[in-house]
């Protein structure tokens, strides 16, 4: 007797989508910023208003220091940028007044202005600004400023290289948040009084003339007084909304609705300024200074918070205590917060359209994990952001929840019921993992329980300024593979990449490969970490964060400015693409060459030179005949343990301009798609033209056989606690998660994980046939979202390419 | 030590009994149903499966028992009455076109196996099913995993036709916790009913027992009105002992597999039981047999 499946199926249709009317609403008039085969929906416009009013300030500031040229522009930037408040909106704030416009950031990178034009999303009559924002920021940007800093020789590496993604540096920073205990504590008017009290202490210093100290002083003087003006900036965007409340509500003809407008005016009245009072107050907070650092100050995401921690405070006042609001009322603010960070996004390059389909941005909410006694931290709002991620479905902000042993039950079932929805988050990441991981880099283990994830799968601590510097950079660590094999040159270009290398069939024994690959792993990491350890030194220098300094404990203390405070553990991460790719050549290559001597280097190095041109037969005996990872085999266990521990120790070889080291984290999110034209063909079967497995460390399409038991086993295998966080991806059709038995045997496959060290965890559940009825019926499944490698996108719309792609992916229990 | 050929293991099976499973299909089965789905677990010897969708045209099979590859079809036709000549095809088949159906295990690799996701057994109140195939036809293999998976404190499970002497069946009584048992008519004397029900009626005299029944509802054979009412009494009679019992409809899938082996399935052209016809004969059921909870389910094919 095989497998039954009970009759509850779970349809995409089916959804109820928002808890009100009034959610109902919003979603149904939601703007999507999302890009799909490369480009934005109709309508969608880049308008250059914020970056001509930022140009105007910076003409008028050149005498200052940076930091305050930045924190003057900011004000002058949210006094002068035009506001809206949309219909039916409680949550408010837009980076434009017309919510279909995309913001651009020419300061920071003008390559995507000039796209931006030559894809037609500039407006006609905003041509002239644009190109003289051009003009402007030729030669000032971070970018330009470090490749003035290279070899010839290493330019062309660096942009023609396949070793790694070389555009990351380019974009700066990618994340920005405050560390919101610290702000909803002290509200802004308290903390321009901490500020001002430092300030006044410099002035005083000054005044008795320290000269040893001078120069220090004075670049004390301009952070604070940067930090002062920044958050006046705020405040007086706070105002301009509440005054905009107040007039609509006088015009408003509606009763109801000019109510709504009057309670929102005094809400805003008050909002930043101190402690938040109620629930709705602290969702407006958390989403102006959202906007304003992620969108308006700077192009970012916007990730590292524990959002049910930092709500929970006034859920708890509302909800339980005072009782002033319903559950239900509570969710209905928690989906307009999503409907509005759901409507944000950026103006990404045609590569990166096309790499990072189906998204606006990426920002994630941590969940879940313990308080920093060590105690669970779930609570009744963890409950209800899961509540509401279900009910009104978007694909941003993502979610992770971060699991330990003793979760609150009905914390876990809820996310294990999100899962099974079909919204492909929450991912799950380890706490335990999380701990320890952040433990070995010298965290004490208080503050490293308090932590969140930042980006997809890294994880820090909140009170910390990491995010504003977050520093990552995309390694093709399968390239390396491919260059030691190929005598340091590359297969797709042709060109040396890395150091020589002597012919691969003289190598003599397996260890003499890897040795090989890791002289190659060496050189790329090391050449990407130089640039990118250039632009941080740029960086600092010119693009300090006032704003989010004002938001941190330490560049109070200090009176050092947030990009540049450096006395903590870093948060550089490598993401090691193809990883899995490498472990599967080098089990076929160690058992068809050094044991069972069938086949010769020879034969791989022409496979890969001719792309299995011809050897067909030799191909499907290396697919089908070698065991790969992923089936708990201890011969393929054992190279993987290896090849991450030597990958590890490479990447601590190298180091950020302060000596703190960079980790490695696997992870691949849709760049795995961008491998195809970057990497060749591999011993592992890999076509030239075929991207590496997706996901950090799950099996390669199609290549485990045993199930997702044999898969958490295999993984158990690789020592998590040595990195920043691997990836690992799993499709469960949804019935397996059907009923009561469902959900408790989810629970088990998580205690099983958690028995391995591993640290993340993301689960699809969709059942391939459904995929592929929404492939022929799109209409039918508006809603179908599916996640890839750490992020979300809505299934029918993304390419076909990658929708077969992901189809062919073993789907368990299928 | 003993070993068995196993067509299949699934390590998270949750539908072969309480929890979740370590379901395990034996090769060999006394029976021949002729609508069954899993026909590689018929014969108790190897078998070849044949998957001409994945064959690359490379020759192998055919030059290993010197034919020719210019004229021969590829992947070679297997007769899996002699399936022994056709091993040296399968050793040189690249791909998966030619594959074996069933690999050997002891009892000990299972019991090894097993114990590396103990944590979920228990956590689930899950455990080891032996299914198949027939699981009490491989007594001693049988007989020994589930005393020891039973004494290393996993539930155990088995999947059986009951088609036996009483004496066979008394002496596993000690060694499993549940008996899933297949009701499919009450008068076929090739599937030997009459000896299923009286050792239906003798298990459910057995303290403690606990019994699942599973119904095939199959056209054409056994969903006549009638025969199931009284199919359904006949289970009623076995009292508390069963403590579920499920409609399992027709599905034509097993075709593939009917395929691979070179065989024709005559129920190939049978369409999918509809859901009304399932759930009439389940409410019939319920009523017959209340309070059990009689459930409906797809049967589903694996790999």
């Amino acid at each position: 007797m095989e497998e039954i499946i009970t009759e509850e199926k779970i349809d995409a249709q089916q959804y109820e989508i928002g808890v009100t009317q009034r959610t109902k609403q919003l979603k149904k008039d939601l703007i999507t910023k999302a890009c799909y085969v490369g480009k934005y929906a109709d309508g969608i416009f880049v308008d250059v208003i914020r970056a001509k009013l930022y140009m105007e300030s910076y003409k008028a500031t050149e005498a200052d220091a940076p930091v305050m040229k930045r924190a003057k522009a900011l004000k002058y930037v949210l006094g002068n940028l035009p506001i809206s408040i949309l219909n039916n909106e409680i949550i408010v704030g837009n980076p434009h007044a017309d919510p279909h416009a995309l913001p651009i950031f020419p300061e920071i990178n003008t390559g995507l202005l000039t796209e931006a034009i030559d894809d037609g999303y500039v407006r006609k009559e905003d041509l002239d600004d644009a190109n003289k924002l051009l003009e402007y920021w030729d030669g000032k940007t971070i970018a330009s400023k470090v490749a003035e800093n290279m070899s010839d020789w290493i330019k062309d590496v660096v942009n023609t290289s396949s070793s790694f993604i070389s555009t990351t540096w380019k974009d700066g920073i990618q994340h920005c948040v405050p560390n919101w205990d610290y702000l909803f504590e002290n509200g802004t008017t308290e903390l321009k009084k901490k500020i001002q009290t430092k300030l006044d202490e410099v002035f005083n210093e000054i005044d008795r003339g320290n000269s040893t100290k001078l120069s220090e002083l004075i670049e004390k003087r301009y952070q604070y007084q940067a930090m002062i003006i920044s958050l006046e900036a705020v405040e007086l965007f706070t105002g301009r909304y509440e005054k905009l409340a107040i007039e609509m509500a006088e015009k408003e003809s509606d009763s109801k609705r000019a109510q709504e407008l009057c309670d929102m005016a005094t809400m805003l009245s008050k909002v930043l300024k101190e402690r938040p009072s109620s629930l709705y107050e602290a969702c407006q907070s958390f989403f102006f200074l959202h906007l304003i650092l992620n969108c308006i100050d700077s192009a970012a995401f916007g990730s590292l918070v524990r959002i049910d921690q930092i709500f929970w405070t006034t859920y708890k006042k509302n909800v339980i205590d005072e009782k002033t609001i319903t559950q239900k009322d509570a969710q209905e603010i928690i989906e307009t917060l999503i409907l509005k960070i759901q409507v944000l996004g950026g103006f990404f390059s045609r590569k990166r359209r096309l790499h990072f389909e189906g998204n606006g941005a990426l920002p994630i909410w941590s969940i879940g994990g313990v308080k920093p006694d060590g105690t669970d931290a779930c609570n009744e709002m963890t409950d209800t952001i899961l509540m509401a991620a279900r009910s009104i479905r978007c694909n941003q902000p993502t979610i992770s929840i971060m699991y330990h042993k003793n979760m609150r039950d009905s914390s876990l079932t809820e996310a294990i019921k999100t899962i099974r929805d079909g919204l492909g988050y929450p991912s799950i990441t380890n706490t335990d993992w999380m701990i320890r991981s952040l433990q070995r880099q010298g965290i004490a283990k208080e503050i490293a329980r308090n932590s969140g994830v930042v980006g997809c799968v890294s994880v820090c601590p909140v009170d910390s300024c990491n995010t504003t510097k977050r520093l990552a950079l995309t390694i093709i660590a399968v390239k390396a593979l491919e260059l030691a094999l190929n005598e340091g040159k590359c297969l797709v270009s042709g060109k040396l990449m890395g150091p020589e290398e002597i012919k691969a069939d003289k190598f003599t024994t397996y260890e003499e490969v890897v040795a090989a690959f890791e002289k190659q792993l060496k050189f790329s990491i090391r050449t990407a970490v130089n640039v990118r350890n250039l632009s941080r030194h740029y960086e600092k220098t010119y693009r300090p964060n006032p704003l989010a300094s004002a938001l941190h404990r330490s560049p109070l203390i200090t009176g050092i400015d947030a990009v540049s405070y450096e006395d903590e553990p870093n948060n550089y991460w490598l993401n090691m693409v193809g990883m899995i790719n490498i472990v599967n050549s080098l089990a076929v290559i160690k058992k068809l060459v050094f044991e069972d001597k069938k086949y010769s280097m020879e034969n791989f190095i022409t496979a890969m030179r001719t792309n299995w041109e011809g050897l067909e037969v030799m191909r499907q005996e290396v697919i089908n005949k070698v065991s790969k990872f992923g089936n708990d085999d201890p011969y393929t266990n054992e190279i993987a343990e290896e090849v991450f521990r030597i990958s590890s120790k490479v990447a601590e070889g190298t180091y950020d301009i302060n000596g703190g080291y960079w980790s490695i984290l696997a992870q691949s999110v849709s760049i795995y798609q961008a491998t195809a034209a970057m990497t060749g063909a591999m011993p592992d079967g890999k076509l030239s033209g075929k991207p590496v497995a997706d996901g950090g460390i799950s099996p390669d399409h199609g290549t485990d056989n045993n199930g997702i038991f044999s898969v958490l086993n295999s993984a158990g295998k690789i020592d998590h606690d040595i990195t920043k966080g691997l990836l690992l991806n799993q499709w469960i059709s949804p019935e397996m998660l059907a009923g009561e038995e469902g959900i408790e045997w989810m629970k088990s496959i998580l205690e099983l994980w958690h028995e391995n060290n591993l640290s993340q965890l993301q689960v699809n559940v969709v059942d391939p046939e459904v995929l592929r009825d929404a492939q022929k019926y799109p209409e039918k499944y508006p809603h179908l979202t599916i996640r890839i490698s750490g992020y979300t996108a809505n299934w029918v719309k993304l390419t076909p390419e990658l929708q077969e792609m992901i189809l062919e992916r073993t789907c368990q229990n299928k | 030590m003993e070993k068995c050929l196993i067509t299949r293991i699934v390590r998270d099976s949750i539908l072969d009994g309480p929890g979740c499973r370590y379901t395990i299909f034996v090769k060999g089965c006394h029976l021949r149903c002729e609508w069954c789905h899993n026909p590689e677990t018929q014969s108790l010897k190897q078998e070849i499966l044949r998957y001409p969708k994945f064959c690359i045209k490379c020759g192998n099979c055919v030059k290993a028992i010197g034919g020719n590859p210019e004229k021969d079809v590829m992947p070679i036709i297997i007769d899996n009455t002699k399936a022994e000549m056709y091993y040296s095809c399968v050793d040189n088949c690249p791909t998966n076109a030619l594959e074996y159906a069933g690999k050997e295990f002891s009892v000990s690799q299972l019991l090894d196996d097993m114990q590396k996701y103990r944590t979920v057994y228990n956590r689930t109140k899950g455990g080891l099913t032996i299914s198949g195939g027939e699981p009490l036809l491989h007594e001693n293999f049988s007989y020994n995993l589930f005393a020891k998976a039973k004494s290393a404190g996993f539930h155990t499970a088995v999947d059986t036709t009951a088609a036996f002497e009483w004496e066979l069946l008394e002496k596993f009584l000690p060694v499993i916790d549940l008996w899933m048992i297949d009701i499919k008519h009450l008068y076929d004397s090739k599937l030997k009913s009459v000896l299923v029900l009286e050792n239906l009626l003798k298990l459910s005299s057995i303290k403690d027992i606990n019994i699942w029944i599973r119904v095939p509802l199959i056209p054409g054979y056994n969903d006549l009105d009638n025969l199931l009412k009284e199919m359904a009494e006949v289970i009623k009679k076995a009292g508390k002992a069963i403590k579920q019992v499920s409609i399992l409809p027709f599905h034509p899938l097993g075709d593939a597999k009917y395929n691979a082996l070179c065989r024709n399935y005559q129920f190939a052209k049978h369409d999918e039981l509809n859901t009304e016809i399932l759930n009439k004969t389940r409410n019939k059921f319920a009523e017959i047999l209340k309070p059990v909870e009689v459930i409906t389910g797809i049967r589903m094919i694996h790999g």
